[in-house]
């Protein structure tokens, strides 16, 4: 079974264009020059899923400070969002994503990435019942028991023929 | 008797917010000479319903006049208890705020309560509910001498009219009422006697009510809103970034909810609002960033610019509540909304990329809905059903079904709409009507088939079981 996977990125350089990686699970999607902003794929599915996004060209010297300090340029890659079959993964990207630089530091619930490194999150599919239990602890309104209130309803639609 | 007032906030509504109304006559009473007192009985019975099962259904269902008498008994206790409070403080003046159309029935046990136990000063009743009510009730609580004092409309300066006995006023005793254009100049609200951490909060924090607007640029055939308010009216963005800098410094709230019927009416000003309190947002540290939400209009795509949506972000905007109504075009047209199914998705879209999140509001059983259309709303669940999984959409509203409530422009079309009223026990006259695409029961037909496909699809609604009971009441009478 296939699914669609669209990546937003904000990113720019300093020195030279980024180069970058995508991964799903084992599978390398793209490898090469970071040109485009949205990053469109038709992949494999698996029950459980791992996306890695890679930095892998950046020096000390392609971030640029100002006197008091401020970056004023800078070689990074922001995970903006990424969407699974038109459902945007919207908070979760930070709430469930991590970033593991190449030094071994992991820095959990942002998706900027200004080392080398990788941004990574782990997703179930299908992503429907993934998103529903993600957003299951948020929303007030979400019935629990859905199927029993679809029997509840069908009873009184029959009682009303 | 000393020189002070006591305010009243009467159920029945649902409790999301705090009340600004009374905030504001606080202001008005201070500025009168007087010092406001100030009880919700609106948050006091909700607060207690989840206990008490005849009180909840006469909570969801809107059972009016017939308030069940394990309901009426709670109420009176509560009553007392609240005038015992009064007589205590002695007012001069007991101002009565009637939020809703079912608050009358409330009202009148709360005003015959206060009269059997003696309290002698002057009384007034305001509000919404008041001035949505018919002539008939209003003036039954004169003859049965209940009240001094009613206001119709607007009731800032009425209220500072009655308090100040500078009288006649257009809107007090009289039908004569005028629409306050100056919005910029109304009184700020007063939350001092509010105990504030007793009502419903966003996101976890507490939560004001803010009145950006009153009345409404559309003029929708289920809606009374016109009625309500006569015309249109802002606040300029200016005023309305004030009136929160005000609030977050008199109560360190930073979390507001708009109470009126569209944030977006004026485009103008609403941008001036959301830039300031983007600019706000920008330099403020998180704990002290601004978030709200409100009712929006959707609008024709050509109407907004790409810095909308960026604006509606940085401003700290969480949730608009929007109604869609219907997805077919044509009952749409027919209602008076000028957006097409196109630019719905368009805006859907938009608010997905920017993780601007949708509560959804419609109304099943417009007159001109016919079965077919009834299927056109139906494909709005597959189609949207991805903004569901996503929670841009993040909850769903169906309603009542189609309610034809006086004064509204599909009431006054009836004729032509071909509308009549079935004798129905328990059962409203607003909700009794019938024409040739409906009655009753296919209207509850339609709501419960509808709130079945949503659930399918996996929208956030409310559960169906208090819909339900209170349809079978419906029903029991046909």
């Amino acid at each position: 079974m296939e699914f669609n996977l669209a990546i937003t990125l904000e990113h720019d350089f300093v020195r030279e264009p980024i180069r970058t990686s995508v991964v799903l699970n084992d599978a390398v999607l793209y490898k090469g020059k970071l040109t485009e902003k949205v990053l469109e794929f038709t992949c494999e599915a698996k029950n459980k899923n791992s996306l890695k996004i890679f930095l892998h060209n950046k020096s000390p010297n392609d971030t640029v400070v100002d006197k008091q300090n401020n970056i004023i340029k800078d070689t990074f890659i922001k995970v903006k969002a990424i969407q699974i079959d038109k459902r945007s993964l919207k908070f979760a990207i930070n709430d469930l994503g991590h970033i593991k630089y190449d030094t071994g530091e992991i820095v959990k619930n942002i998706t900027y990435l200004s080392k080398n490194g990788y941004y990574e999150i782990k997703f179930d599919l299908p992503i429907k019942n993934f998103l529903q239990r993600y957003y299951s602890k948020w929303d007030k309104y979400k019935v629990i028991d859905t199927e029993k209130e679809i029997r509840s309803i069908d009873k009184f639609l029959e009682s009303i023929k | 008797m000393k020189k002070s007032v006591y305010l009243i906030n009467l159920p029945k509504y649902e409790a999301d917010t705090v009340p600004l109304g009374p905030a504001i006559l606080q202001t008005v009473a201070i500025r009168c000479g007087y010092t406001p007192h100030f009880t919700d009985l609106n948050l006091e019975l909700s607060e207690g319903k989840d206990q008490d099962k005849g009180m909840y259904d006469a909570w969801i269902s809107g059972l009016g006049n017939n308030l069940p008498f394990s309901t009426l008994k709670s109420y009176i206790q509560l009553c007392d208890t609240t005038i015992k409070q009064i007589i205590d403080v002695d007012p001069e003046h007991v101002g009565v705020s009637f939020f809703s159309r079912e608050s009358l029935t409330y009202g009148h046990v709360f005003l015959r309560r206060l009269k059997t136990m003696g309290y002698p000063g002057k009384v007034s009743v305001g509000g919404p509910g008041i001035s949505r009510s018919s002539e008939e009730s209003i003036e039954k609580l004169v003859d049965d001498q209940l009240v001094d004092y009613y206001v119709l409309g607007d009731g800032e300066v009425a209220f500072e009219k009655i308090l100040k006995q500078e009288l006649p006023y257009p809107g007090v005793n009289n039908r004569n009422h005028i629409a306050i254009t100056d919005m910029d100049n109304l009184p700020l609200p007063n939350f001092d006697n509010f105990e504030l951490d007793r009502y419903p909060k966003m996101f976890n924090k507490k939560t004001l009510g803010i009145e950006g607007s009153r009345g409404c640029v559309r003029d929708c055939g289920f809606c009374d809103i016109k009625v309500l308010f006569l015309k249109y009216r802002y606040k300029s963005g200016g005023r309305l970034f004030k009136e929160i800098m005000h609030n977050i410094k008199q109560n360190n709230v930073y979390t507001f909810w708009f109470t009126d019927s569209l944030v977006n009416g004026n485009q103008k000003e609403f941008r001036v609002m959301l830039r300031l309190l983007s600019d706000y947002n920008n330099k403020a540290p998180q704990d002290k960033r601004i978030s709200w939400t409100g009712q929006y209009i959707v609008r024709p795509q050509k109407q907004y610019i790409e810095e909308d949506f960026k604006l509606l972000v940085d401003s700290g905007c969480y949730t608009l509540a929007t109604g869609i109504e219907s997805y077919s075009e044509s009952v749409r047209k027919q209602m008076g909304k000028n957006f097409s199914n196109d630019d719905i998705r368009w805006f859907f879209n938009k608010c997905q990329e920017y993780n601007i999140s949708l509560f959804i509001m419609m109304v099943i059983g417009y007159p001109t809905e016919t079965q077919k259309d009834f299927e056109d709303t139906l494909t709005f669940f597959d189609e949207f059903e991805h903004l569901a999984d996503d929670d841009t959409i993040s909850g769903l509203q169906l309603g009542h079904t189609m309610i034809m409530i006086p004064g509204t422009p599909a009431w006054k079309q009836q004729d032509k709409l071909g509308v009549t009223y079935e004798q129905l026990l328990n059962v409203n006259k607003s909700n009794s009507w019938r024409n040739a695409n409906s009655d009753i029961k296919e209207r509850i037909k339609r709501r419960l088939i509808a709130q079945k496909k949503a659930l399918q699809r996996g929208f956030g609604i409310r559960s169906s079981q208090d819909h339900i009971d209170m349809f079978k009441r419906w029903i029991h009478g046909v």
